[in-house]
């Protein structure tokens, strides 16, 4: 279906999971109860169709009359879905339940959503470690602004600069070769 | 064409827009490669294999308000 695009139902529902996958894992490691945190199903569908809404556009953008397409690249998936997925209201964290006293725990969790968002993009999709640039793109998701467009050239520069995290199936070979492109 | 020859001859002037737009190309081929939802599958199942240290992302969220 047309309107699908990139992103149709099922794939949506895997990034879903996979999201709420990065915030469980950023929980546990900085030890914020998952009593804590809650869920906007609602806003997480809304980011993900949205995301969905913004690919089609970007795919339209990059055809040409007689509708070749060289396709998106993986740091402009990223940054769609980053941006979508830190802008909806998505995460929720009680705070009178991480302790008053833990002024570190409190700081993650006023940035859980964004954290999670930049790990699910960096593990998912550009298969990175966090990098240097990184903190400054935190900064940037969390408390000033940036759009999709942006976002995506930072994280094809990310991808085609860092060293790839190792992949059930090798990033060099097909079909992932396409979309990992290095640039040394 | 000069604003007095399209009034002159509009259907010359839709004739040369027309082929602007057939020769028009806006493809970047410098950042490409994802085509269709099974190319967005196979990227997110091919899961990592090394679970990335995001310990120094914690301390850097923990440093600002």
């Amino acid at each position: 279906m047309l309107h699908d695009g990139l992103l149709p139902g099922d794939i949506q529902d895997e990034l879903a999971d996979l999201f709420s996958i990065a915030v469980g894992e950023i929980a546990e490691e900085t030890k914020i109860s998952d009593d804590a945190i809650s869920f906007s199903e609602h806003e997480l569908a809304l980011a993900l169709d949205e995301a969905r809404k913004d690919l089609v556009v970007m795919t339209a953008r990059r055809m040409t009359v007689e509708q070749d397409f060289a396709g998106l690249s993986i740091g402009k998936l990223a940054g769609i879905l980053v941006f979508r997925l830190s802008r909806y209201r998505i995460i929720h964290v009680d705070t009178t339940l991480l302790g008053a006293a833990d002024k570190r725990k409190i700081k993650i969790a006023s940035k859980l959503q964004e954290l999670a968002a930049l790990r699910f993009a960096s593990e998912v999709i550009l298969k990175v470690h966090p990098q240097h640039w990184h903190p400054e793109l935190l900064y940037v998701l969390a408390r000033r602004h940036i759009n999709q467009e942006m976002l995506g050239v930072a994280f094809d520069v990310i991808a085609s600069q860092s060293e790839l995290l190792p992949t059930e199936s090798p990033l060099d070979k097909p079909p992932f070769d396409q979309f990992y492109k290095r640039k040394h | 064409m000069k604003l007095s020859e399209v009034k002159a001859n509009r259907a010359q002037f839709i004739e040369k827009v027309r082929a602007a737009r057939l020769d028009a190309n806006t493809t970047v081929h410098v950042n490409c490669g994802i085509k269709n939802p099974d190319d967005v599958t196979a990227i997110i199942r091919n899961r990592i294999t090394e679970k990335p240290d995001w310990e120094p992302m914690y301390d850097y969220a923990a440093g600002f308000e």
